[in-house]
């Protein structure tokens, strides 16, 4: 009936997207679409954004937004290069994750405890990290180590990429923190009229988006064989994106899924990918890709509304 | 000719989905009469109200205001007709003043060419305050500065601005206060003296006998009966409500005041300034502590201040087991000990109304229902919540519907029988049966006292003296934020002596 098809739709509607899109490009494209070289393009996009993203999502959950990601990850990316060209590779990844994890705390604690909107906070210190990043490197190249040039092997990549992912999946789906943080998205006031911490949930998850952000900025350095004061330029803009046109709503709560952040995350790789394989202008493919992004976001806000509508009539 | 009715609807009838809220429903009201409407939650009285108010248009059927044919598209036209209605769908807006929200959507007579002449509303709006005696309110203040009860109070003035024939009041005084009440029944008594008429809903029988002179039941959609409030009492209203006879009474049928010598709880010379001053209590075991007050008394602050959700100036609060006194920090650590809350505003304050029934069950457990690292079973929160929807028969469809579909009553069971896990020791409840019927009303007063039985203690704090009579142990009654007196159940209390002390 047509209540239940709508109870459907939002659970679908993503994908079909995503698969509409992979049609598209592959008969615009062509075989090269499809080929390794391609499909590994796609991966490396998309390993970031879904990295960041299970990040970001506990952030987003709680009705927040984490600005600062794309410029945490180039100064943990800096500092832990320069740790690992001192003190060796074996600093590399602890150094990246503490420095991810104390930038996130710097913003949780501001956030919870001076109740001022994520937003500023975060945009605040994006410019600001930014800024540290310029000064610390002058504005050149830094090179690393061969050791972390390794990093930019597909296989080690993808094993972190999993193990990561299995714990995010774990934490978000599975533990308290991500159930609570869903209670603060949906209305805060609940969550401390039941005894919840909800300061302490808020730093956590500014903690983990920071934690996230340093892993991919790790990741990032071993990609490019150096530190690039430009790196993650507008990553968290991205990452954003690919949650909300995967359907994790803009207001947070109990609509966030992991799995919408993977789907949300191919559309847009799938889409900017697409877009330079069909040779369309820079200029054409940022407008149709803006266009698209409107109308999955849009129809994606449209449907849950519906979602809500039936739900609460309990028809499933 | 004059009619002698001011209002008259036939055979109205109103669908939503399958549901057929209002069926055939005809209803005449005199000029000059008081009305009351009673009927248990989901009989269709609000949506008799939205259509009489414009909220929503009628299926089929006919409505007359003073004889003539009337059918409102929009509140607004409802306001133009002189209808005033206090309706639990037409809020405030936060965001703009008190003033402003008195004259929604009418603020084109205080149009001075073509810009709002903010200072005459704001004058406008004071002296209609005062002429109706609605309390000092700062008028250019935002809506969102105001209580739950201020702001029923500014939605009354509302309804008076615009000089209504007709006044509809729909479940006014479940939110707001003894004093505020009184003020609300002299205002009611006027409207009568001046030949209007009043419709009123409200789940307190007691009430709408005592101030209505006639009325009507509804139940299913359909009006049952129209009756004169003088031949009625509690029982046959609730008798003509549900359909069939309630057993008994539903409050407690002891009085003595039964607890064991063990305190719980000891509460010493607790301050929140500008709320209340040097309270002192002990909880006992299996005890129903009652708190009652006017609305300026501060009962509902030093409920939320006992679970630590408003931090006191002065004073401590001591969870005592098997010998062991600690003090409560915060509401992290009093729901940790086993002290649950239930709160009054529960749309706003209990529930997550976009999430399912499921979640918001297992909210206060979650962390008694993890495993090893953390781990919380989905088929664990399953089975808890479909044990909670049977145990207190919760009229859901599923455990994952949403709360937002649920009548009152049954969020209500919901805000209440999530806290009846086997940690918590002390529940405090905020007005635990603020609009719901009586269906859920004796039922959660059968809960509560089989929970005392098992010795479960409980805060009850409530604007309404009968339930707090009904079912405490012990009544402590505040003024201007201090405990002025303490009754007990076995020397008996009576409304009036309780009325006494508190004015």
């Amino acid at each position: 009936m047509k209540k239940g098809l709508w109870s459907s739709y939002q659970r679908i509607f993503p994908f079909i997207s995503l698969i509409l899109l992979i049609i598209i490009f592959s008969i615009i494209v062509g075989p090269k679409f499809w080929s390794v070289d391609n499909l590994v393009n796609i991966i490396n996009q998309v390993v970031p954004l879904i990295l960041g993203g299970a990040g970001m999502i506990f952030v987003v959950t709680q009705g927040g937004c984490d600005l600062s990601q794309g410029s945490a990850l180039a100064l943990v990316g800096t500092i832990a290069a320069m740790a690992s060209n001192s003190l060796g590779f074996i600093a590399y990844f602890p150094v990246a994750i503490f420095l991810g994890a104390l930038i996130g705390a710097f913003n949780g604690v501001i956030v919870s405890k001076f109740k001022v909107q994520s937003l500023m906070v975060t945009l605040a210190m994006m410019i600001t990290l930014r800024a540290i990043v310029v000064y610390i490197t002058g504005g050149q190249v830094i090179y690393v180590s061969s050791s972390v040039l390794l990093l930019d092997n597909f296989a080690i990549k993808i094993s972190i990429f999993v193990t990561t992912m299995a714990v995010m999946y774990y934490l978000f789906e599975y533990t308290k923190i991500g159930f609570y943080s869903k209670v603060i998205g949906e209305n805060e006031m609940v969550g401390i009229y039941t005894g919840i911490s909800v300061d302490k949930y808020k730093i956590l998850a500014f903690m983990i988006s920071g934690i996230m952000a340093g892993i991919v900025g790790a990741l990032t350095v071993g990609r490019i064989g150096g530190v690039d004061p430009a790196m993650g330029n507008f990553f968290e803009l991205q990452v954003l994106m690919s949650l909300f046109v995967g359907g994790v709503p803009v207001t947070g709560g109990a609509g966030s899924k992991i799995y919408k952040l993977f789907i949300g995350a191919l559309i847009l790789s799938v889409l900017q990918n697409g877009l330079i394989l069909s040779r369309v202008s820079a200029e054409v493919s940022e407008l149709v890709e803006g266009i698209i992004l409107i109308g999955v976001v849009f129809f994606t806000l449209y449907i849950r509304s519906k979602f809500i509508q039936v739900q609460s009539a309990g028809e499933n | 000719m004059t009619n002698e009715y001011i209002f008259r609807a036939e055979k109205l009838n109103k669908f939503f989905g399958p549901t057929h809220a209002n069926n055939d429903v005809s209803i005449s009201i005199q000029k000059g009469e008081i009305r009351g409407l009673i009927g248990e939650n989901g009989s269709g009285k609000s949506t008799l109200i939205s259509l009489i108010s414009g909220i929503i248009q009628k299926d089929s059927g006919m409505m007359f205001l003073d004889g003539e044919p009337y059918e409102p598209k929009t509140p607004l036209d409802a306001f133009n007709h002189k209808i005033g209605t206090v309706v639990q769908e037409l809020g405030l807006v936060d965001g703009l003043p008190i003033g402003v929200n008195i004259f929604l959507g009418r603020l084109d007579m205080f149009n001075k060419n073509g810009v709002i002449d903010l200072q005459g509303l704001y004058k406008a709006a004071s002296e209609h305050l005062s002429y109706w005696n609605l309390g000092k309110f700062p008028v250019q203040n935002l809506a969102s500065t105001l209580s739950v009860e201020e702001k029923k109070m500014v939605e009354l003035a509302r309804a008076l601005s615009v000089n209504p024939n007709f006044l509809i009041l729909d479940e006014i005084t479940t939110a707001i206060s003894l004093n505020n009440r009184k003020l609300l029944y002299s205002i009611i008594e006027q409207f009568k003296k001046q030949g209007k008429s009043v419709l009123l809903i409200t789940h307190d029988l007691e009430e709408i006998i005592k101030i209505t002179d006639n009325i009507t039941i509804m139940r299913d959609g359909v009006v049952v009966d129209t009756r004169k409030s003088c031949e009625l009492t509690p029982d046959i209203l609730k008798r003509l409500m549900v359909g069939r006879e309630l057993s008994g009474s539903y409050y407690r049928n002891d009085w003595e005041d039964q607890y064991e010598d063990d305190v719980v709880l000891s509460v010493c010379d607790l301050t929140v300034e500008e709320h209340f001053e040097d309270v002192s209590f002990d909880l006992h075991k299996g005890e129903i502590l009652g708190i009652c007050g006017l609305s300026d008394a501060g009962i509902h602050e030093l409920g939320e201040t006992i679970f630590g959700v408003i931090k006191p100036q002065k004073g401590s609060i001591y969870f005592i087991s098997s010998n062991e006194k600690i003090k409560v920090k915060n509401s992290i650590h009093a729901r940790k000990l086993g002290i649950g809350y239930v709160p009054k505003d529960r749309d706003k304050q209990a529930l997550m109304i976009n999430d399912s029934v499921e979640n918001n069950i297992c909210l206060p457990s979650i962390e008694i229902l993890q495993g090893p690292f953390g781990y919380i079973r989905p088929a664990k929160m399953r089975k808890l919540s479909s044990k909670v929807v049977n145990d207190f028969e919760i009229k859901a469809k599923s455990i994952s519907q949403y709360i937002r579909g649920l009548s009152g009553g049954n969020k209500q069971k919901i805000n209440f029988a999530r806290w009846m896990n086997e940690k918590v020791r002390i529940l405090i409840m905020d007005c635990p049966t603020r609009g719901v019927d009586v269906g859920v009303k004796a039922y959660i007063y059968s809960v509560m006292n089989e929970a005392k039985k098992q010795g479960l203690s409980i805060i009850m704090i409530s604007d309404e003296l009968p339930e707090l009579i009904g079912m405490c142990d012990r009544l402590l009654v505040m003024k201007e934020g201090k405990v002025v007196k303490t009754f007990y159940r076995s020397s008996g209390f009576t409304e009036e002596s309780i009325m006494e002390v508190m004015m």
